[in-house]
C-alpha cells in the first residue's frame, strides 16, 4: 500500500502540468484593458493594462483549488465605461496546455428579443433601475431602487438605502468594477470605502476623458462642468459622453432649457464646438442617449425633443447629421430613454417608457421599426447582461414591482 | 388611479381574511402568513401608486389579523405611519410609528420615496422616545459572515464601519447580537476593534441549526448610530454538524505521512522546474499560478 501511495505521488509530480494559454486580441480602443479570471467560484486574477496593446497573452497554471476550468473576462474601458469586451472558459481537462482566444469586440451578437418576458423577482417600486457589474465578473447585477440583487435567481445581495438613489453606474476608480454614483456618494461595493461628493438634486452625471484625464462631469440647474468645477453656466438636464471622432478623447453633449451644446475632447480638455451638432436641433432641449445605431463602429446620438425621437448619425468624423427619415413623432410623456442593442444584431435600438409602457424601436441602420414586447408594462427600463453571455438583455421594472427581462 | 371598485374588493377581501382568521375553523399558520403577506403587498402597491387612503385602510386591516408576525407587523406599521404623514394625520401617524418603535426602537423606515418629511417625522419621534438613538444615514455597517459554519468550529464575524463624510458620526464600539437555534432572545457579544473601521468577534456555534445575527454600532456616548441587519430581519448563518474525521493511531500512519511529505517535496521540485519550462505570456506577470 505504501509503495502504491509512493507511486501515485511520484506519478502526479511527474505528470504534465496543466495550463491554459489565453490569447487576447483587442481593437485598441479605450484607455484601459481589464483582465479578470474566475475559478472554483471565486476571483483568482485581476489586472489592468494600457489599452493601446492590440494583442497579448497570459498563461494560467492549474492549482490545487482551480482544477476544472478557468473563466477569463477581458474588457476595454474608456473613462470607466465598457467599450469592448470578450469572455470565455477553458478546461484543464487534458494534460498539457489548452488555448483560449478572446477577440474583444464592441458588440456581442445576441439571440434577439424574447417573445415573452421572464420574471426575475419582485421589488417594491421606488427609484431607478440600473445594471451594475459590481464584482467585475462580466455578468451584471441589478440595482432596483436601493436593492442590489442577482438576476439569475433574484436573491438580494445588499440593501443600498444609505447611499440614496443611484444617478449613474461607472467604474470611477479604474479597478474594472462598476461603482455607484449618487448625489452624495461614489460607492465601490467590493473594496473601497465610499467617497463623499456633493451634487445638486436632479443632477445628471457621466464619466468621461475629454483629453485631460478621466473624471466625472455633472449637469444641473447651476450649469455643466467637471465635478467641483464649471465649464458653462446654462442649466443642464441631459448629458452624454463618447468618443465621436475616434481620437481617444471623449466628446460631451449637454442639453438644457436653452438647447443643446457640444464640447470636443482635446489634449487641453473639452473645447466648445457646437458645430458637432446639426443646427436644426441646437435651440431646443432634448433628452439624449449615445450608441452606435448604424453599426459602422462610430457613436451616434439619439435625441428626444418636442415629443419626437430623432436620430443624429455620425458621419464618421465626429460630426452628427440629422436623419429626418428616422424621426418618430408622438412620443409624449416619456419617462425613460435608453439606447443599446436589444435584438442582438449589433445595431443600437431605442427603448422608451411612455405612460408606464415600454416601447422598443429596433434599428435597421437608417431608421426604426417598432417591435413587440408582448406585455410591455414598465415604469423603469435598463439594458443588462443578466446571463453573462456578453450580450445585453432588456430589463423592465413594472409598476407592480415585478422585475422582468426579455 | 385605483377605482372605487378595486377599493371595495380589497376591503371585502380583508374583511374575509379578518373573519376567517378570528373564526374557530382550522387554519394553518402558513396560510395566515401568506394572507398577511398578500395584504401587505396590496398596501405597499397602493402606497407606490400614491393611493395613501387605500394604503391606510389596507394596513389597518393587516394589523387586525390575529397571529401576525412581528416582522409583518413592523412593515405594516411603517407603511401605515408613512401614509398617515402624507395625509397630514399627525396624531394617527405618531401612534403608528410609536407602535413601530416599540417593536424595534432603532428601525430605519424603508419608505421607498425617501421623503424628507417622513424621515424628519420619525427622527423627531424617535428622539422623544428613544434617548440612546442617534442614527446617522451617512454611516454604514457591513456584517461579513462565512457562507456556513460547523458545530465546534470557531467562526470569525467581521463588521466594517464606514462614513461617507468626515462630519458623520464615528462608531467606537460594535456589538454583535446572536440568537441560537430554539432560543427566544439575542445574546450580545462585544467585538474587538481591529483598526481601519473593522471590528471582529469569534463565535463558537454549539448546535446545528441557524444563527440569527445582527450588529449594532455605537458612538463614544453610547448611542446607537448604525446597524447591520435588524432583530426582526437578521442575517442567518447555517450551522452544520461537525464533520467526522476519525483519527487512526496506527503505526503505519506515521510512515505514510512521512512518505507523503517526502513525495510532496519531490513533486514540488519537479513541478517547479516544469513550470519554469512553460513559456510565459506577454502580459505581466506572464504566468499566473492559480490557487
Amino acid at each position: 500500500m505504501i509503495l502504491a501511495l509512493l507511486g501515485v505521488i511520484l506519478a502526479s509530480g511527474c505528470s504534465p502540468e496543466r495550463s491554459v494559454f489565453v490569447q487576447l486580441i483587442s481593437p485598441g480602443i479605450g484607455d484601459s484593458l481589464c483582465v479578470a479570471a474566475y475559478g472554483a467560484g471565486q476571483e483568482v486574477f485581476r489586472e489592468v493594462y494600457p489599452a493601446d496593446r492590440e494583442a497579448g497573452s497570459l498563461v494560467f497554471l492549474e492549482g490545487d483549488l482551480v482544477v476544472d476550468e478557468v473563466r477569463v473576462i477581458a474588457r476595454s474601458r474608456q473613462a470607466g465605461r465598457v467599450v469592448a469586451g470578450a469572455a470565455g472558459t477553458a478546461d484543464f481537462a487534458a494534460p498539457g496546455e489548452s488555448i483560449l482566444r478572446l477577440d474583444l469586440a464592441r458588440c456581442v451578437p445576441g439571440d434577439g428579443v424574447a417573445s415573452a418576458a421572464r420574471l426575475i423577482t419582485n421589488v417594491p417600486r421606488g427609484g431607478r433601475l440600473h445594471a451594475v457589474d459590481a464584482d467585475g465578473d462580466g455578468q451584471d447585477e441589478l440595482l432596483a431602487g436601493s436593492r442590489l440583487f442577482e438576476p439569475a435567481d433574484g436573491s438580494t445581495i445588499a440593501l443600498m438605502s444609505v447611499l440614496g438613489d443611484a444617478l449613474t453606474i461607472v467604474d470611477d476608480n479604474d479597478d474594472c468594477r462598476d461603482d455607484i454614483v449618487t448625489q452624495n456618494v461614489i460607492a465601490d461595493l467590493v473594496t473601497d470605502r465610499p467617497t463623499a461628493i456633493t451634487l445638486e438634486p436632479g443632477a445628471v452625471v457621466v464619466r468621461a476623458n475629454a483629453g485631460d484625464g478621466a473624471r466625472l462631469y455633472t449637469g444641473s440647474a447651476s450649469g455643466f462642468g467637471p465635478l467641483g468645477g464649471s465649464i458653462n453656466a446654462a442649466p443642464v438636464t441631459a448629458l452624454v459622453a463618447g468618443d465621436l471622432d475616434g481620437d481617444g478623447d471623449d466628446e460631451l453633449i449637454a442639453s438644457g432649457p436653452a438647447g443643446i451644446a457640444a464640447w470636443r475632447g482635446t489634449a487641453g480638455g473639452p473645447s466648445r464646438e457646437d458645430a458637432i451638432l446639426p443646427a436644426a436641433i441646437r435651440g431646443e432641449p432634448h433628452r439624449l442617449a449615445i450608441a452606435d445605431v448604424d453599426g459602422d463602429g462610430s457613436l451616434d446620438v439619439v435625441a428626444l425633443g418636442n415629443d419626437e425621437l430623432k436620430l443624429l448619425l455620425n458621419r464618421g468624423d465626429g460630426f452628427l447629421e440629422l436623419r429626418p427619415t428616422a424621426t418618430v413623432p408622438g412620443l409624449t410623456a416619456v419617462g425613460r430613454l435608453i439606447a443599446g442593442d436589444v435584438d442582438g444584431d449589433c445595431l443600437a435600438d431605442v427603448v422608451v417608457v411612455q405612460d408606464v409602457t415600454a416601447r422598443i424601436f429596433l434599428s435597421t441602420g437608417t431608421t426604426w421599426v417598432e417591435g413587440d414586447l408582448g406585455d410591455a408594462s414598465a415604469s423603469e427600463v435598463t439594458l443588462a447582461d443578466v446571463d453573462g453571455d456578453g450580450a445585453k438583455e432588456l430589463v423592465a421594472w413594472r409598476p407592480n414591482g415585478d422585475v422582468v427581462s426579455w | 388611479m385605483v377605482t372605487w371598485a378595486v377599493r371595495f374588493c380589497v376591503s371585502i377581501a380583508l374583511a374575509c381574511v379578518s373573519l376567517h382568521a378570528t373564526g374557530t375553523s382550522a387554519q394553518s399558520p402558513g396560510s395566515s402568513r401568506a394572507e398577511a403577506r398578500r395584504a401587505i403587498e396590496e398596501g405597499v402597491r397602493a402606497y407606490a401608486e400614491l393611493d395613501f387612503p387605500l394604503c391606510v385602510q389596507t394596513m389597518r386591516g393587516v394589523l387586525a389579523l390575529s397571529g401576525l408576525s412581528d416582522p409583518d407587523r413592523l412593515e405594516a406599521l411603517e407603511y401605515l405611519g408613512s401614509a398617515l404623514v402624507v395625509l397630514e394625520r399627525e396624531e394617527a401617524a405618531r401612534d403608528a410609528f410609536t407602535r413601530m418603535l416599540a417593536l424595534d426602537p432603532y428601525h430605519v423606515v424603508r419608505e421607498p420615496t425617501g421623503s424628507p418629511k417622513i424621515s424628519r417625522f420619525v427622527a423627531e419621534l424617535r428622539a422623544e422616545q428613544v434617548p440612546d438613538a442617534a442614527l446617522d444615514p451617512r454611516v454604514a455597517l457591513e456584517l461579513q459572515l462565512p457562507a456556513r459554519a460547523q458545530v465546534g468550529e470557531d467562526v470569525v464575524a467581521r463588521v466594517d464601519a464606514s462614513r461617507v463624510s468626515d462630519d458623520a458620526a464615528e462608531i467606537t464600539t460594535v456589538t454583535l447580537f446572536v440568537r441560537e437555534p430554539e432560543a427566544s432572545g439575542f445574546a450580545a457579544s462585544e467585538t474587538e476593534r481591529q483598526g481601519g473601521g473593522r471590528f471582529e468577534v469569534t463565535l463558537s456555534p454549539r448546535d446545528v441549526g441557524e444563527l440569527a445575527i445582527y450588529a449594532e454600532g455605537r458612538d463614544d456616548e453610547g448611542r446607537v448610530v448604525a446597524r447591520a441587519a435588524e432583530p426582526l430581519a437578521p442575517r442567518v448563518l447555517s450551522v452544520e454538524a461537525e464533520a467526522v474525521t476519525p483519527r487512526k493511531s496506527k503505526w503505519w500512519v506515521g510512515v505514510i505521512v512521512g512518505v507523503v511529505v517526502v513525495g510532496a517535496a519531490a513533486a514540488v521540485a519537479v513541478t517547479l522546474s516544469r513550470r519554469e519550462r512553460i513559456a510565459p505570456g506577454t502580459l505581466p506577470p506572464g504566468r499566473v499560478q492559480l490557487p
